[in-house]
C-alpha cells in the first residue's frame, strides 16, 4: 500500500510540475523612454494633448550635451520622431549619464534644446531580461524658448513608459 | 532495547510518518491504517529473510560528465546510504559546484557546497544477499553558497556610448529545500552498485539578494519558480556489516 501510495504521490507531483518551463524571452517592462507630449499654450486652462508639430524633428548629439547647437554636424542621425497612439514622443534616455539632452528642430529650421538631470538605478528585473535603469528626482535643468514658449515635468520618477513625463507647449 | 535498536525504531517511525503524511494527501490514511494493521498481523517471507547491511558510498557521475561538456560547471558530489531496517535507508549527498551563466547581457557566477540528508524506502522488494533498490526518497536540502553578477549590460541603443555595463560585488547566501525522489541501485560486480535517480526540488527558504536572485544554487540546480529537476548517475561501493 505504502509503496503504491508513494508512487502515485511521486508522479502525480511530476505530472503537477510538467509544462511550467521558462521561454527565455524578455516579457518585463524595461528600461523606459522619456515619454513627451504636446500642448497648445492658447489653451492652458485644458491642456489638451495635440499631435506634435508637423516637420519635428529631434536629435540627441554626439557630445551628448551641447545645448543650443543648430550646426547638424553635432547631430546622431536619425532624429526620433515617431509618435504613438497617444500622440506621444518617446525619447531614448542616456543610460551612461545623469543628464538628457536633446535638441528640437521645428518647422523653419527653429531650434530648441532642452535637458533633463537625474540619478539613475540600476535594477534587476530577471534572467531573461536582465538590468534596466529606471530614472529618480528628475528636474528640468533647461530649456530654450525660440519655438518652445514653456515645459511642464510631471512626475519625478520614471520607472515606466506607460505614462506622459513631459508636457511641453508650443508658441 | 540496545541503542542502536532504539535508533533503528526511530528512524523506523520517522520513515513512516513521512510515508504516511503523503498518503494524507490523497485521503486514505484510514484505509492504510487497516492494511498495516492486518500486515502487522500476518508474517511476510522478508521477516525471515537476513537482511544485507552496510555502508554505500558513492561518487557522483554527472558532475565529471557536464564539466566534459561545459568547462564553466564544476560539480563534484559523493553520496551514501544505509539500510536501518529492513526496507527503510538512510542516505544522502554532499559536494561542491561551481556554475558560470553567460549571456549577452548577463553574466553571473555561482559557487558554493551542499549537504542533502534524508532516507530512502525500497518498492523494489527484497533479494536475498543483494542490496539493490528501487526506491522513493525524501531528503532536505542545504546550500552555502556566494553569488556574483560578474557583468551585466543595459543597452538603450540610440545613444553612441549606449550601454551600460557594470557588475554586482559578491554576495554570501544560503537556500533550503526538499527533494523528492525515485533511484534505481544495481550491483554490478560484487559489491559494486549503479545507480540512477530522477527528482525535483523544492525551494522553500533562501537568502534575499541585494538588486539578484538566486537563479541558480549548488546542489540544487537552476531555480525556476523555487523549484528544480536533478538527476543523478552514481558508482557506488558497499561496505558490508553482516
Amino acid at each position: 500500500m505504502i509503496k503504491k501510495l508513494s508512487l502515485t504521490f511521486f508522479l502525480g507531483i511530476m505530472l503537477l510540475l510538467s509544462g511550467c518551463e521558462s521561454t527565455g524571452i524578455c516579457t518585463e517592462p524595461v528600461t523606459p523612454k522619456l515619454m513627451i507630449g504636446f500642448s497648445d499654450f492658447d489653451n492652458l486652462g485644458n491642456p489638451e494633448d495635440i499631435d506634435p508639430p508637423s516637420d519635428l524633428k529631434i536629435y540627441g548629439t554626439k557630445d551628448g550635451t551641447d545645448i543650443g547647437t543648430s550646426n547638424e554636424e553635432n547631430f546622431i542621425f536619425p532624429g526620433l520622431t515617431q509618435t504613438d497612439e497617444n500622440k506621444r514622443i518617446a525619447l531614448i534616455f542616456d543610460v551612461n549619464r545623469d543628464s538628457l539632452t536633446y535638441i528640437f528642430k521645428f518647422e523653419g529650421d527653429i531650434f530648441d534644446t532642452l535637458r533633463i538631470n537625474y540619478i539613475r538605478e540600476n535594477r534587476y528585473i530577471n534572467k531573461n531580461c536582465g538590468y534596466k535603469t529606471v530614472f529618480q528626482q528628475v528636474e528640468l535643468d533647461y530649456y530654450s524658448t525660440n519655438a518652445i514658449d514653456s515645459i511642464i515635468l510631471l512626475t519625478e520618477n520614471i520607472e515606466y513608459d506607460t505614462e506622459q513625463h513631459i508636457k511641453i507647449f508650443n508658441k | 532495547m540496545t541503542p542502536s535498536n532504539i535508533s533503528k525504531y526511530l528512524i523506523n517511525r520517522f520513515f513512516i510518518l513521512l510515508l504516511l503524511s503523503s498518503t494524507i494527501v490523497f485521503g486514505q490514511d484510514k484505509i492504510d491504517n487497516k492494511e498495516e494493521a492486518k500486515a502487522e498481523k500476518t508474517i511476510s517471507p522478508s521477516d525471515t529473510i537476513p537482511y544485507k547491511y552496510g555502508l554505500r558510498i558513492g561518487i557522483d557521475l554527472g558532475g565529471p560528465i557536464s564539466m566534459l561538456i561545459d568547462s564553466d560547471h564544476k560539480l563534484f558530489k559523493g553520496n551514501f546510504d544505509a539500510r536501518v531496517y529492513k526496507k527503510y535507508f538512510v542516505s544522502g549527498e554532499m559536494g561542491y559546484e561551481l556554475y558560470k551563466y553567460k549571456t549577452e547581457n548577463l553574466n553571473y557566477t555561482t559557487d558554493g557546497s551542499f549537504i542533502m540528508l534524508g532516507g530512502d524506502y525500497d518498492m523494489l522488494g527484497y533479494t536475498p544477499g543483494r542490496n539493490d533498490l528501487l526506491a522513493f526518497g525524501v531528503r532536505y536540502g542545504l546550500a552555502k553558497f556566494s553569488q556574483t553578477v560578474d557583468e551585466y549590460k543595459i543597452q538603450n541603443g540610440y545613444w553612441l556610448d549606449d550601454t551600460f555595463i557594470s557588475n554586482i560585488e559578491v554576495q554570501e547566501a544560503y537556500a533550503h529545500w526538499i527533494n523528492l525522489r525515485i533511484g534505481l541501485k544495481v550491483e554490478v560486480l560484487h559489491n559494486f552498485y549503479l545507480g540512477f535517480s530522477g527528482g525535483v526540488n523544492f525551494l522553500f527558504l533562501d537568502t534575499n539578494l541585494d538588486n539578484f536572485d538566486n537563479l541558480y544554487i549548488p546542489g540544487f540546480g537552476e531555480n525556476r519558480n523555487n523549484k528544480s529537476w536533478v538527476f543523478n548517475y552514481t558508482v557506488m561501493y558497499l561496505l558490508p556489516f553482516n
